[in-house]
């Protein structure tokens, strides 16, 4: 190859072989196997300090059970530190549904206006007010979670359409310890970026749309979850709670059996890497030491069988 | 272009009058094809729809088009239709845009072609015309150096004896000129170009055919009082469209061919597509995921009807109205079909082609497959089939040229009883590239010097001395008398002298050659076959100079005197004749010279010959040491005898007959002959060609040479280049009859089977005639097979180019096996064409051997490297490739599969749309290509330079030395075929499985509905996918890392940057797509730890197992490779520290390790000293 084609040469012919040997194997597995290790140590010693209580079927707990009122009932909670996270859980909800997921229009949350042909498109089946749910078509619910009675023509593309935002979760939660009402911070709780970027409000919202865009419960609603049963963030109790028979009080608006599931309620403190995850410590324990074993097999052998193993026919 | 009536092709026999105006009325002009030529296959109307229709043929486009189609009905498409289209649109477009370049090109040339200026003579007046305005019946004028425009029937030449000289370099790639003539009563009316006789001429010429070299025409002439005169026209007469006018100032043609009936038109072949063995296989297998992939469809719909009937009314959040629970399953199955899609590799046979485009490349870059004396690199001209190099089981060699270097040496002759040229020095062809290994060859010198068919070193004092009139021994009375049949003319050869003399005549005489002179007026001839040259080569350094010839002359400057005969015939070799004679009149004395092989001349020579019985022992001893032997013959022929030949010859019936009966006419012509002596050749072998076939036999690959050489010569040159070596049992079949054929079979089948008990190595030989039978009869055939397939190696001499190949497809067909089969000459097309795949050489025999082969080599030698390392490496590469198409498909489509369940079987996809198109089209491609293109188990090239110290140099040296000796013995990888097999691709599809599920479900319980930051924020469905994602990529590549070999730069750069950086790229840029599934995910996902520890678990998982499994299998099974590279360089490295250790007392340690190499050496030079003697003891 000539010199003009030296970097070229280089690039393609200056090459690493790389021959594995029973050495280099023990010291990788060595190496993983420790990080590992250590890794599910940390993530478990952090578990051990997350507390998560989950309230479950809390519908269940009104008596008589009814929906579309409000109801409360008492739950005992130990010491826990802020923040303490509020989450609801909805069973057997098919959110990542094909015909659900595709059912918005993501131009229409983001704040501009679509045509009649473009929401047939996109929102299918729920086109227009009148395909909204009875308690929707007539009111304006506002970012900070408000009803506002509004009048609204059935027949007007409704904004936002489809089946996400029909389905919206309206259940609503206060929480109180003695009579002491116990502060839910609502705001702060969707992804970072969705609240003004990807949702966004019309400029006339009041008039066009049923529900703010910006409405983060809503937003929270609209990041379609993963798998049949999920969480989603509704409230952060800032300050640390001390045991005791708190009083959940909510409106038990949203009906878990027309879906033939169930809703829960869960409070979860979080650590640094998120909340508990037994499955996370547990993976690279195990993982890491599988890996240390398996470097040990591999030393004994080495050691037993002399220099030459792993050399063969020398 | 206007529509018109004239036919493309016409197979028809024509007959048409010469037409002296060009003037014609429409349905004259039908009747023929137009000279405007159209290779371009599209204008720009038919582009679009016909290269389209092109493309459909192919199944894997024709299903893709389905499932465009599929995802654009919004029903049932999950996916953005554009996300089906973008890789559809660019895989056409890509083949299409190719298609278009070439047609392009095509249409270029055309319109050149066809615009190119001719001169037509209309009423004697030259007017300037263009090529595409010729018809046939037009009188054209070439001039020297133009091209002919159509094929030509030359009635004169400035030339007085009408021969003129053409170029058909274009043709047949040989550059040599061929001479062609007008017949000599035509010459007469044509021989003033601007005064010719208008009078009627007219042609019957026969169905237009691809053979160069045949014309079955016949010419009337008007010979007055309005009278015509048949004559027979022969190839001799034919200029070819496409040919160049040499040597000849000017030629009046009449244009005979036109269009696609003209010869280069019917030779053009349209390119084949060869399919290699691979991807056969991996199109059926594509076929069986169809299949699961329709199989898991199903299974999931039914799933999905399952879920709907049970839950589907239930769920009011999915605004089911009108409720059809069969239908939507329907549906379902459509939507699944389109999400499975992603196990079928829509960009495997793409990246297929890129990757063999690329290793084609590097074949041709390979500097050691440069041959300086040709200036010839390696040329691939089929690139599909690169992997089949490396599977090869059979080769099937062409001798002359192709193990030889059909560069002939006058060795001896035998004029009467006495052996001359015993005296000549041994200086050999000078050193030709011998070393393999790295030289300095790096600056490519174009070979300076031409190429020389014969090298002359012949020297015999005595001859020299008889040729000076000097001397006693030219005196010796030999007393020959030759006379004709009817004993009416007879020559006496009284004296040793007068035999010598007539002998190099001759020589000098009967041959098909031309003189060319260079510059300096030294003749150099050119002729058919280097056999040929070398002899007239030879008698004109002795003095017996031949100084051209036309139709009916030859002039020659005997012993210094010039002297004229008249030609009055001359017979043409060829290899069914395998001789050629000339009928001269010398003096009034008609001589009939002939030369030929020796079998065929013994048979027709009159009985009581004075020197048969010298001769052939001669002979014999000759064959012994590989000499190309041929014999000369004379005889007389009264004036009475010609001219009743003559009228013979001239009467011969004008019809398909009449190749026949000429052959007739000329063996009854060619006997009783009278022998005056004969003349030994030898052929060189090329260099290295001993050391490549031991070591494609030590590669457990067959090697047959197919050679039209007599047994004897062929056995010989086989042992020369070590076919048949020291310990080989070689088992001899050359039988005249089906039953003595079949009787030797027997016995050979005896000594076969013990061969095989004493598990010793074997040779078979068998002769053309025996082999004819073997081909004819299914029981022989059956028999010879059986045997020959084991046979270490075959030998096959005096075959014809059509047993060639039947022996070619005797073994491919009966075993199925790959063949290649190599060869320089027009005689080995056949075979080339049947074999798998076809090797041409640069020979001095024309370029169609290489222009019919798919790969094309300057030397033997470089089969070596172009199988034993490109061949072994590229099977490697494409069988890995394929089956890590498949794995990666897998860990793609598994998490796909699973996520239904989770998602009611809806139909949902798990992935954004477009992450889903780039997988397969940016994210996993380049690394894998690259792989494909560079990738090597092992290389015996380690060192870019050797150290400046020499002892590091030399031990470095040795190391690659011992590589290069034990390479072959790799070969059997693919061989074997042990890499892309059905249980590996099952093993690979099912690690794709469990690494897909480990992914998918791993995330899942990782990521789950938990709290995936610090903030407290739940994942949803986008985060869950883009770190399952994520994950695949990693895996794929950290998966492709594990299993690249090879590490260059560039495999480095185009995993981490073309890859995974080009991936992170876009998972910025989805940050920011709207209406996306990732839309405002990416960022905020990857600032979480859960993401990193999912990625972080799975990398050490799988790359765990993988290293795990890597391990265990070095353990437990053998990689010879990788074991080669061990031993190698632990050895190499102790060796190193040892000349650091102890510098200056290095004789200390001894060689142990190096030993087989050295043997291997000793045996070598010990096989060439037994050469060397042989030869050597033989000149003495």
């Amino acid at each position: 190859m000539s010199d003009s084609k030296g970097f070229l040469h280089w690039l393609f012919f200056k090459k690493w072989h790389p021959v594995p040997s029973v050495g280099s194997t023990i010291a990788l597995f060595s190496i993983i196997g420790v990080i590992f290790v250590a890794l599910g140590i940390v993530i478990t010693v952090i578990n051990n300090n997350i507390q998560e209580v989950t309230i479950y079927k809390y519908d269940q707990k009104c008596s008589p059970v009814e929906y579309n009122k409000r109801c409360s009932f008492t739950q005992k909670l130990d010491n826990m530190k802020a923040p303490i996270y509020f989450y609801y859980e909805l069973e057997n909800f098919y959110q990542n549904h094909r015909r659900y997921v595709k059912s918005k229009s993501s131009t229409q949350l983001s704040g501009e206006e679509i045509s009649l042909s473009d929401a047939e498109k996109y929102c299918d089946p729920i086109i227009y007010n009148k395909d909204l749910e009875e308690w929707q078509q007539n009111v304006y619910i506002t970012e900070t979670n408000t009803l506002v009675p509004k009048e609204r023509q059935p027949d007007d593309i409704a904004s936002p359409c489809g089946l996400v935002a029909k389905s919206f979760f309206n259940d609503t939660y206060a929480l109180s310890l003695q009579g002491k009402d116990v502060e839910l911070n609502q705001t702060g709780i969707s992804w970072p970026n969705d609240k003004g970027k990807k949702y966004k409000r019309a400029p006339d919202s009041e008039t066009t749309q049923w529900i703010d865009p910006e409405n983060e419960h809503f937003i929270v609603w609209m990041r379609t979850a993963g798998l049949p049963t999920f969480r989603k963030l509704w409230g952060r109790i800032e300050q640390d709670i001390e045991e005791g028979e708190y009083t959940f009080e909510f409106s038990n608006n949203y009906n878990p059996q027309m879906f033939a599931g169930a809703k829960n309620i869960v409070l979860s403190t979080s650590g640094p890497f998120g909340g508990k995850n037994l499955f996370l410590s547990i993976a690279f324990i195990v993982v890491g030491v599988i890996q240390l074993l398996i470097a040990l097999a591999f030393l004994i052998k080495k050691i037993r069988a002399g220099p030459s193993f792993g050399q063969k026919n020398e | 272009m206007f529509w018109s009536k004239r036919p493309d092709v016409l197979n028809q026999p024509r007959s048409f009058e010469g037409n002296f105006r060009s003037e014609r009325t429409l349905e004259e002009l039908e009747q023929f094809p137009s000279n405007f030529i159209k290779t371009s296959r599209y204008n720009l109307v038919t582009f679009l729809p016909k290269s389209l229709l092109l493309q459909f043929t192919r199944y894997a486009n024709i299903y893709f088009l389905c499932i465009a189609i599929i995802q654009c009905i919004p029903v049932l498409s999950t996916l953005n239709p554009f996300s089906a289209i973008a890789p559809l649109v660019f895989v056409l477009g890509l083949s299409m845009g190719r298609e278009g370049w070439e047609d392009y090109g095509r249409h270029v040339s055309d319109n050149e072609v066809n615009a190119t200026e001719c001169v037509i003579m209309k009423s004697r007046v030259m007017t300037i015309s263009t090529w595409a305005q010729l018809a046939v019946g037009d009188f054209v004028l070439v001039k020297q150096d133009e091209s002919f425009p159509a094929d030509l029937i030359v009635l004169g030449s400035s030339i007085e004896s009408g021969a003129c000289y053409i170029e058909t370099s274009s043709l047949d790639g040989e550059k040599n000129l061929k001479p062609k003539s007008a017949i000599l009563e035509s010459q007469q009316l044509y021989r003033d170009k601007s005064n010719y006789a208008e009078e009627k001429v007219k042609v019957d010429a026969q169905v237009p055919t691809q053979n160069l070299y045949e014309l079955d025409a016949s010419l009337y002439l008007s010979v007055g009082n309005g009278q015509q005169k048949k004559f027979q026209l022969t190839a001799k007469q034919l200029l070819l469209r496409g040919a160049f006018l040499r040597n000849t100032e000017w030629v009046i043609g009449l244009v005979v061919y036109t269009g696609q009936d003209t010869k280069i038109m019917r030779n053009a072949d349209a390119s084949r597509i060869k399919t290699s063995e691979i991807e056969r296989i991996m199109n059926i297998l594509i076929l069986g995921i169809l299949v699961v992939q329709i199989s898991l469809s199903i299974i999931t719909a039914s799933f999905s009807s399952a879920w709907l009937h049970k839950y589907g009314s239930d769920s009011w959040y999915l605004g089911y109205g009108d409720f059809q629970p069969n239908l939507l399953s329907f549906y379902a199955f459509f939507s699944y079909i389109l999400l499975y899609n992603t196990m079928i590799p829509i960009s495997l046979i793409v990246s297929l082609e890129f990757v063999k485009v690329f290793q084609a490349y590097f074949i041709e870059q390979d500097e050691e497959m440069y041959v300086q004396q040709r200036d010839k690199f390696a040329k691939v001209q089929t690139t599909t089939i690169n992997e089949e190099l490396g599977q090869i089981e059979y080769i099937f060699s062409d001798k002359t040229g192709t193990l030889t270097c059909n560069q002939m040496e006058f060795k001896y002759c035998i004029i009467g009883n006495t052996l001359y040229g015993q005296e000549q020095q041994h200086t050999n062809i000078p050193v030709q590239n011998v070393d393999l290994k790295r030289q300095q060859t790096a600056k490519v010198h174009p070979a300076t010097d031409v190429f020389q068919h014969s090298v002359f070193n012949f020297q015999d004092l005595e001859l020299s001395a008889i040729l000076k009139g000097e001397g006693s021994s030219g005196e010796q009375p030999v007393n020959l008398v030759v006379q004709s049949l009817d004993g009416k003319q007879q020559v006496k050869i009284s004296k040793q002298r007068n035999l010598i003399e007539e002998y190099f005549f001759l020589l000098s005489s009967a041959h098909e050659c031309i003189v060319q002179y260079d510059k300096n007026q030294n003749a150099t001839y050119q002729g058919p076959s280097p056999d040929e040259i070398t002899l007239v080569d030879a008698a004109a350094r002795m003095g017996f100079q031949f100084t051209g010839a036309s139709a009916s002359e030859q002039k020659f400057i005997i012993l210094g005197k010039d002297k004229k005969v008249k030609l009055l015939k001359s017979f043409e070799f060829d290899s069914a004749r395998k001789r050629m004679s000339v009928i001269i009149d010398d003096n009034g004395v008609i001589k009939l010279f002939i030369k030929g092989a020796d079998n065929i001349i013994k048979g027709r020579l009159s009985p009581n010959q004075m020197f048969l019985n010298q001769i052939i022992n001669y002979l014999d001893d000759f064959s012994k040491i590989g000499l190309r032997c041929l014999l000369m013959g004379i005889r007389i022929l009264s004036n009475d005898e010609y001219r009743e030949f003559d009228n013979a010859y001239n009467n011969l019936p004008d019809n398909d007959t009449r190749a026949e009966e000429l052959e007739k006419l000329t063996n009854n012509l060619e006997q009783n002959l009278t022998l005056l002596g004969a003349s030994a050749v030898e052929d060189k072998l090329q260099p290295l060609v001993p050391e490549t076939i031991a070591d494609l036999l030590k590669a457990n690959i067959k090697v047959w040479m197919l050679t039209g050489d007599k047994l004897e010569t062929a056995e010989n040159i086989a042992k020369s280049c070590r076919l048949i070596q020291g310990d080989f049992t070689v088992m001899r079949l050359s039988e005249s009859s089906v039953d003595d054929c079949k009787r030797k079979i027997g016995d050979i089948q005896e000594t076969y089977e013990h061969c095989i008990k004493e598990n010793r190595k074997k040779s078979f030989v068998v002769e053309g005639s025996s082999l004819q039978f073997v081909i004819d009869n299914e029981e022989l055939a059956q028999a010879f097979v059986s045997m020959a397939k084991d046979c270490e190696s075959v030998v096959c001499c005096r075959v014809t180019p059509k047993q060639k190949a039947d022996v070619v497809r005797l073994i491919k067909d009966r075993l199925n096996k790959i063949t290649l089969a190599i060869g320089d000459g027009a005689n080995d097309v056949n075979m080339i064409q049947a074999a798998h795949i076809g090797v041409g050489l640069y020979g001095n025999e024309g370029m169609r051997a290489v222009q019919s082969s798919d790969f094309a080599l300057g030397e033997f030698r470089c089969l070596w490297r172009l199988l034993l390392v490109h061949g072994h490496w590229n099977y490697i590469r494409i069988a890995e490739m394929v089956l890590y198409f498949f794995y990666k498909n897998m860990i793609f489509t598994v998490p796909q599969f699973f996520f239904s369940y989770f998602c009611a079987f809806s139909g949902q996809s798990f992935f954004d749309d477009w992450y889903i198109t780039f997988y397969n089209l940016i994210f996993t491609a380049l690394p894998l290509i690259m792989r494909g293109t560079f990738d090597q188990d092992i290389n015996y090239r380690q060192h870019i330079q050797f150290d400046e110290k020499e002892e590091v140099a030399s031990v470095q040296k040795k190391f690659e030395d011992y590589l290069k000796v034990k390479f072959p013995s790799l070969y059997f990888i693919g061989q074997s075929k042990s890499i892309f097999t059905i249980p590996n691709y099952t093993l690979w599809a099912f690690n794709g499985l469990v690494h897909g599920m480990i992914i998918f479900f791993f995330i899942l319980w990782i990521l789950d509905y938990e709290i995936v930051e610090d903030n407290g924020f739940p994942g949803g469905l986008a985060a869950f996918s883009l770190t399952v994602y994520s994950s695949i990529i990693l895996i794929a590549d950290l998966k492709i890392a594990i299993h690249t070999k090879y590490w260059t730069w560039f495999n480095f750069i185009c995993i981490t940057f073309l890859s995974v950086l080009l991936y992170i790229i876009y998972v910025i840029i989805s940050q920011f797509w709207p209406g996306t599934l990732m839309e405002y995910t990416p960022f905020t996902m990857v600032g979480t730890p859960h993401f990193w520890l999912s990625i972080i678990l799975i990398g050490g998982i799988i790359g765990g197992m993988e290293a795990i499994i890597a391990q265990l299998q070095r353990e437990f099974f053998t990689d010879p490779a990788t074991e080669m590279l061990y031993k190698v360089n632990d050895f190499g490295q102790n060796q190193l520290k040892l000349i650091e250790l102890k510098e200056k007392n290095q004789r200390q340690f001894q060689d142990s390790f190096w030993e087989p190499l050295y043997k291997q050496q000793q045996q070598q030079q010990q096989n060439e000293e037994v050469i060397k003697f042989s030869q050597s003891q033989h000149a003495e």
